[in-house]
């Protein structure tokens, strides 16, 4: 999470800069879903509106995963293999996940069984395959997501400025 | 569920903290009297210098594995590096250590 990420020379450490990187990342999905949508309602040609919105995801989401390169069991030999803290980070960011993910896939079997017999709005085949693939794009890009969002920022190190001083001296 | 979402949305020294499971540590101190950085004792210990900062706070509880690796690095005990409750100063132990010593001394 410490790894410095720039993007338009933007340096990317703080949690904060994560945690818009993040609301990017989600942003740019509502608009890919808005825009689809738009486009089976309105008219088909507003499908390019997607694409600004797979830009944005696309974008965050390479952003993301390569500042929380360092906790990811596919770093490359570059990167240090994570140690027994950042896998037990990683680990907590694939449990928060799981019940989002879990959370959200439940919520909408629940609706699904209830909509039919109450005639509210009922998803169509190709909805269906579209809420499926928005889950299966969620499932990917959450962990990451969650460990960003969470990781603090790194506490100011005094104690090593002054070793620094001492060796140098 | 909600009590499960919210256990893993702590942190994990909120969740240590709250097992009651905190460990007290002297890297800190070790590490200075050695003239150490943090990167030369994690390149040593084969960690990352922020989990050795992480260590140093007590916001995170090494595993045995990586108590011992520590325990040989400084060459010491683990209980003289890792305690359960906290440690008093290193000035007040050493200045007990010699009143004790000069005591038994007199004796």
């Amino acid at each position: 999470m410490k790894r410095e990420v720039k993007i338009m020379a933007i340096k990317v450490k703080s949690q904060a800069g994560r945690r818009m990187l993040v609301a990017g990342l989600y942003a740019g999905y509502g608009v890919v879903v808005g825009a689809l949508w738009l486009a089976q309602a309105v008219s088909v040609g507003l499908v390019g509106l997607a694409i600004p919105g797979l830009l944005l995801l696309g974008i965050c989401h390479w952003s993301i995963s390569q500042a929380v390169l360092e906790y990811s069991v596919w770093a490359p030999k570059s990167v240090a293999r994570p140690d027994e803290r950042q896998a037990r980070v990683r680990d907590r960011g694939f449990v928060i996940s799981y019940q989002v993910l879990s959370g959200v896939l439940c919520l909408g079997i629940l609706y699904g069984m209830v909509a039919g017999d109450q005639h509210w709005w009922h998803p169509t085949a190709g909805e269906w395959k579209a809420a499926l693939f928005g889950a299966l794009l969620l499932s990917a890009t959450l962990p990451s997501a969650v460990i960003a969002w969470l990781e603090p920022d790194d506490p100011q190190e005094i104690g090593d400025e002054l070793v620094a001083q001492q060796k140098r001296a | 569920m909600y009590y499960y979402l919210y256990i893993s949305y702590m942190s994990l020294t909120e969740r240590d903290a709250r097992s009651g499971s905190q460990l007290f540590n002297r890297i800190p101190v070790l590490r200075a009297e050695r003239s150490l950085s943090r990167q030369d004792l994690a390149k040593a210990l084969d960690i990352s210098y922020q989990t050795v900062g992480y260590l140093e706070r007590g916001e995170f509880n090494p595993s045995l594995e990586l108590a011992f690796r520590i325990s040989e690095f400084f060459g010491l005990p683990i209980e003289a590096i890792f305690s359960r409750a906290a440690f008093k100063p290193m000035s007040t132990e050493v200045y007990a250590h010699r009143r004790a010593v000069a005591e038994g001394e007199q004796r």
